[in-house]
Parts: structure tokens; C-alpha cells; sequence
């Protein structure tokens, strides 16, 4: 997650992404630092590692990342599958990044992504995700 | 007396009946409202996107047509700053399950954050329905009635639903890269018996003749040739043309509905070209 984010800007990204879905849908973000709020996430007694659930206060909040294989044969299926991480990561802590928690649905961050890039060619936030975030080979 | 009607306002939550939609909410209804229609109502939007107004009672997010067939949800044939789809997001949260649905008669879909969308697109709305059962916002999109309002070369459904989650999507990567991808693909799919594989491929603006169809049949051939996957449960599915060359993998259960077909242009836009990446 460390290296996606510092992948061209898209760290910078993420921090006008979250404060669009904050401004559309009037529900105030709990932070714009994925890596703080990951660190957050980690630290919840109930902690895990595709989904997002639980908010701070309760100390509930986690994020489930599902594993991907490849086959001993084809070392191109590896070679992407750390990168597939930390996207997945990247993507699911934003879900997590209202104020308390869990906040941001897929809708509301496609709607939001969409008003930062009205041209942008994706079909919801996760392909606009992938352009800041991944090198070319990997989105 | 004022006092009172707004107190009562705010305190209630809005109604999302299906009897109420059945004249669009409000007055406004997709491929039928203009952009003076809805700032007639709710007036002119602040906001940087000129489509977000403010209600006492809701925040309605509104998206408007940018021309004949383009927009976000592409393929209706109205022009520009026609409404295509609304959202509401209430102040007041509602129970899902006050409103009595026949959920049959509803598509029904959860995201990552355990959001689950009941769609009818036969009424044009889809209900976003937090964890917590409550209502988080009214989607209003176009509905069964307008589909003669489709453009040539679109399908009939449009994008406005997702009905399946994507297992994975990605560019006009080479054939080994693809690989890659088709491997996860693959082990998913050996690891659950009952699962079905669809490869959708959409040509891009510019493209190589029949690309998305023999680009998708490339890729079940490997699955099936390679990973030793059954060709009965891998389908390979032209989706027509997009902005860009995509592909789109599904991994979804024996008896679920395809995905959705959804291009962004029309044939006609295409620029069918043969040259060294066509071979």
C-alpha cells in the first residue's frame, strides 16, 4: 500500500477524492491519510484482511482483502498480484475514511470520481483508482 | 402555522414509494425533465458540477445528458441537459423495510461496504440500503416505458444498474500479461465448482474488425486449452464498442443472470481499422 501510494499522484488523488464524497454527500471524512487510517484499522481489536465494515468508535472497523493466485507456470500472474494488494487496500481503506468509519459506498465514491474527472474515461471509481494509483501493465 | 409545516417536514422521512415514482419524484423524471425543470424546483445548484441541489428534506444529486446517446449512462437518445438519472439522499433515514417492497420484483446487489442496491428497472428505481437496513439514498433512472428511447446500436438495458460485481477488469494488455489475469481467473473458478466464467470484451474507438468477439474467444480458448477449465462454463461475450478497449471478467453463480452489457458509443463512432495489432 505504501509503494501504490506513492505511485504518481496518487496520494494526492485519494485526498481530493475523499474530500468530493465528503462535499456531495455532506458526510464529513475521517481523514485524507490512507496509511494513518489503515495503522487505524490494523489497531481495532477485531481487526482483518475485498471488504470494508466497522467504525472507529466501536472499535469494529476492518477491511478484508481477498487472496489471488497464480500458476507456478506463469510468472505474469505474480508479478501483478502485489500490486492488485495494494490497490485493493488502498480502495477498501477509503471506504472507511468517513468520519467514524465505514461511509463511502461504491456509488458515492463512483459519483465522486466522476465529478473530479468529468471526461475521465472509467467506468466507476476503482478504473479512476487504478489510472492514479497503478503503473500502466497493472490496472 | 409555517413553523409547524417545516417542523413536520424536516421530522418525516420522504416517501420512496413506487406510487410516488410513478410520476417521476417531484415532478422530475428521467429522459423526460430538463435541467430548467429541476432548478425550477430546487433552484439553481452552487455546486462546482452544477448538479447538486439542496432540499430541506434531501440532497438530490442530478446527471444530466451531455448529447444524443452520451452521457453517463450512454445510449438514450435525448439531447443535453436532459435529466438521466437522480439521486436522493434523505436527511431523515428511513427503514428499508418500512416501505413494504415486494423484494421479488427487485435485482438485488451488495457492494464491499455490505451497501446492498435493490434495483427495479421495470419502475426506474434502485434503493441504496445501508448495513444498518437503512434507507441511504433513491436512485431515480430511466425505466422500463423509455426503452423506445434507446439509441441505434445500443442494447435495451442500459448501464444505470450493475447487476454482478466484476472479479476483474482490464485494458488492451498484451496476450502473456493477459495471461496473468486469466490465471487468477482460472484458479477462482477451479476453486468453486458451481461458478460460471464470463470474458466481455468491448473494442475500442478504434478497432481491428470483429476485436472484441475474437479477443474474448482468444481468452476462453486459453482457460479452457491452457487451465483445463470445462468449455461449458466459460462464456465468451462481444460487448461492442467503448471509449477504450476493455475487458471485463465475471465469476458468478450457475444460475445468475449474465452480466450486463454496457458499450459507451455507438458502431457508427467506430473507425474499423486493419493494421499489425489486428493480427
Amino acid at each position: 500500500m505504501v509503494d501504490t501510494l506513492k505511485y504518481s499522484d496518487c496520494a494526492e488523488y485519494i485526498a481530493w477524492l475523499i474530500n468530493k464524497v465528503a462535499e456531495q454527500t455532506g458526510k464529513p471524512f475521517e481523514s485524507t491519510d490512507i496509511m494513518g487510517l489503515f495503522e487505524k484499522t490494523k489497531s481495532q481489536p477485531r481487526g482483518g484482511g475485498g471488504w470494508a465494515w466497522g467504525w472507529y468508535p466501536q472499535g469494529n472497523a476492518m477491511i478484508n482483502i481477498y487472496t489471488l493466485s497464480y500458476y507456478s507456470d506463469n510468472p505474469r500472474g505474480a508479478a501483478r498480484i502485489p500490486y492488485a494488494y495494494g490497490e485493493r487496500g488502498v480502495h477498501e481503506v477509503i471506504h472507511l475514511s468517513a468520519k467514524g468509519g465505514l461511509g463511502y459506498n461504491e456509488a458515492e465514491l463512483t459519483k465522486a470520481a466522476r465529478a473530479l474527472e468529468p471526461n475521465g474515461r472509467f467506468i466507476d471509481w476503482d478504473g479512476a483508482l487504478k489510472n492514479h494509483c497503478l503503473p500502466p501493465q497493472f490496472r | 402555522m409555517k413553523i409547524l409545516f417545516l417542523v413536520l417536514v424536516i421530522a418525516l422521512p420522504l416517501n420512496f414509494s413506487s406510487r410516488q415514482k410513478e410520476g417521476g419524484w417531484r415532478g422530475i423524471a428521467p429522459l423526460h425533465s430538463t435541467r430548467a425543470d429541476v432548478e425550477r424546483i430546487f433552484g439553481a445548484s452552487t455546486n462546482e458540477c452544477k448538479c447538486i441541489y439542496k432540499s430541506p428534506d434531501a440532497t438530490i444529486h442530478v446527471e444530466y445528458a451531455i448529447d444524443r446517446c452520451k452521457g453517463v449512462i450512454p445510449g438514450w437518445n435525448v439531447p443535453g441537459d436532459i435529466v438521466l438519472r437522480f439521486t436522493v439522499r434523505p436527511t431523515v433515514q428511513q427503514n428499508f423495510s418500512e416501505l413494504k417492497l415486494e423484494i421479488e420484483k427487485y435485482t438485488v446487489r451488495r457492494d464491499d461496504t455490505f451497501t446492498t442496491y435493490y434495483a427495479n428497472r421495470s419502475e426506474g428505481i434502485e434503493y441504496a440500503v445501508s448495513s444498518d437496513g437503512m434507507i441511504n439514498s433513491v436512485s431515480y433512472i430511466p425505466s422500463g416505458g423509455d426503452y423506445g428511447l434507446r439509441c441505434s446500436g445500443f442494447p435495451g438495458q442500459d448501464g444505470s444498474v450493475t447487476n454482478h460485481n466484476r472479479f476483474d477488469d482490464y485494458g488492451d494488455l498484451d496476450f502473456n500479461s493477459e495471461t496473468g489475469r486469466l490465471d487468477t481467473f482460472a484458479i477462482a473458478l477451479d476453486r468453486t465448482a458451481n461458478l460460471k466464467g464470463y470474458i466481455v470484451v468491448y473494442a475500442g474507438k478504434v478497432a481491428c474488425p470483429n476485436e472484441a468477439g475474437s479477443r474474448a474467444n482468444r481468452a476462453r480458448a486459453y482457460l479452457i486449452n491452457k487451465r483445463a477449465l470445462s468449455p461449458t462454463r466459460i462464456l465468451a461475450i462481444d460487448g461492442g464498442y467503448r471509449e477504450r478497449f476493455s475487458v471485463e471478467l465475471y465469476a458468478l453463480s450457475e444460475n445468475a443472470d449474465p452480466p450486463n452489457i454496457v458499450p459507451t458509443i455507438a458502431p457508427s463512432e467506430v473507425k474499423i481499422v486493419k493494421n499489425q495489432r489486428c493480427n
